[in-house]
């Protein structure tokens, strides 16, 4: 728990920065990146899979984009960007392109091998898919109302 | 027929600068007719593409001006954006348009940001930090540093000498899984260091958009920045696989 809200913390600030953020946008990143983290380790934790539970944190982090947005005029991917850094699936990307790596250099003959860098590569695009759609979803069917929620 | 000229070329900058810093399609278009129905037109239409703004514009319904601008360079740099929109909600009918238009292609007072020193080591800890959330020790941390840093100059050294930008990235993601391969080339968790080292590569901004213009019915515009996206990623993995088959892969998987 302290580790993911550290972690959430230092990764969100960090590509905050990297990615030239304006100053007054830095303490809302850091708190949706550690929203986002705490929420993904949580929910693994208590035995969601990967897929659903980068979709709650991803969610979260749009409904809390919509709120600062509307707040301090900076559109919504400025805070998106930076703090969804937190859920992009690396090992599994990892692993996905060892396999291929492996497949094309030597060891064609192993069935096991081809089939796990696929289950590897379908699950880091799956992923990808859930971090832009749960960002995206709020701010299509919630921006109607959020005059008369906020 | 003159102010309309200082109009159009006023609206033509403001979608450039958003263009290439990063926006998606529907914050460009907004953007522009806000600057229009704020100066007092209200009869605009425009085409934005990945690289290119036409807008047109038609005063008393019978006199058009049509311009196209490019947008050479694609970057990211959020304090651009912030920038502009505010610049945006300023404008009014009495505004001097030529004097802003001067104040926005003034670049580097408007692109300036934090100093290149402060992002290399804050990309560098956001890196090292995600080895952390996936159970690395400090021995990782520190690999994971050093690698993403030396990474990360060398990425903005080669784009300052205006290289293609996939080639650089080939050559950063080599250069940034060879430091960590080497340094973690014995260890249990050298998969770990090499993950999270190349993360700074990884082109979110390019997913994220696409699937916001794909929602919002730009399909041209979804696509083209998703092929990019794809591109980008097999350019990373391109230099990944020639450093692992230099280092042996089969000591890290």
């Amino acid at each position: 728990m302290i580790l993911s809200i550290f972690s959430g913390f230092a990764i969100s600030l960090g590509f905050a920065i990297f990615f030239n953020a304006p100053k007054r946008a830095l303490l809302p990143i850091i708190l949706m990146g550690v929203v986002a983290a705490v929420v993904k380790t949580q929910m693994m934790a208590y035995g969601f899979s990967l897929e659903v539970s980068t979709f709650a944190a991803s969610f979260c982090i749009g409904l809390l984009c919509l709120y600062f947005s509307a707040k301090q005029h900076i559109p919504i991917l400025v805070y998106a960007i930076s703090s969804s850094i937190v859920l992009v699936p690396t090992i599994n990307a990892y692993k996905a392109i060892i396999g291929l790596i492996q497949i094309s250099t030597h060891q064609i003959m192993s069935q096991e091998l081809i089939i796990q860098s696929l289950h590897y590569s379908l699950k880091t695009w799956l992923v990808f898919g859930a971090i832009a759609i749960g960002i995206v979803l709020p701010t299509q069917f919630i921006g109607k109302y959020r005059f008369r929620l906020l | 027929m003159n102010k309309e000229k200082c109009i159009i070329d006023l609206l033509a900058e403001i979608g450039k600068l958003l263009l290439q810093h990063g926006a998606e399609t529907d914050v460009v278009e907004k953007g522009i007719q806000n600057a229009a129905r704020n100066a007092g037109y209200t009869n605009i239409e425009t085409l934005i593409l990945p690289n290119t703004i036409l807008i047109s514009l038609s005063s008393d319904g019978e006199l058009f001006q049509t311009r196209l601008q490019r947008a050479e360079r694609q970057g990211v740099n959020f304090q651009v954006l912030d920038r502009v929109e505010a610049i945006i909600r300023t404008i009014d009918e009495t505004t001097d348009l030529d004097q802003l238009r001067l104040k926005l292609q003034d670049e580097n007072q408007l692109a300036a940001g934090y100093p290149n020193y402060l992002r290399n080591i804050m990309a560098a800890t956001g890196c090292a930090a995600f080895s952390l959330l996936f159970g690395g020790d400090p021995y990782i941390f520190m690999a994971t540093f050093i690698a993403s840093f030396s990474g990360f100059y060398v990425n903005s050294f080669l784009l300052k000498h205006y290289f293609n930008p996939f080639v650089v990235i080939v050559a950063v993601s080599f250069v940034t899984t060879m430091i960590s391969g080497l340094m973690t080339i014995e260890n249990d968790f050298s998969h770990i260091a090499i993950a999270s080292s190349i993360l700074f590569l990884v082109p979110s901004v390019a997913f994220i958009n696409s699937v916001n213009d794909l929602i919002k019915r730009h399909y041209t515009n979804g696509l083209i920045r998703g092929m990019r996206g794809i591109i980008v990623s097999f350019a990373i993995a391109i230099g990944m696989s020639i450093a692992l088959n230099i280092l042996g892969v089969e000591n890290f998987l």
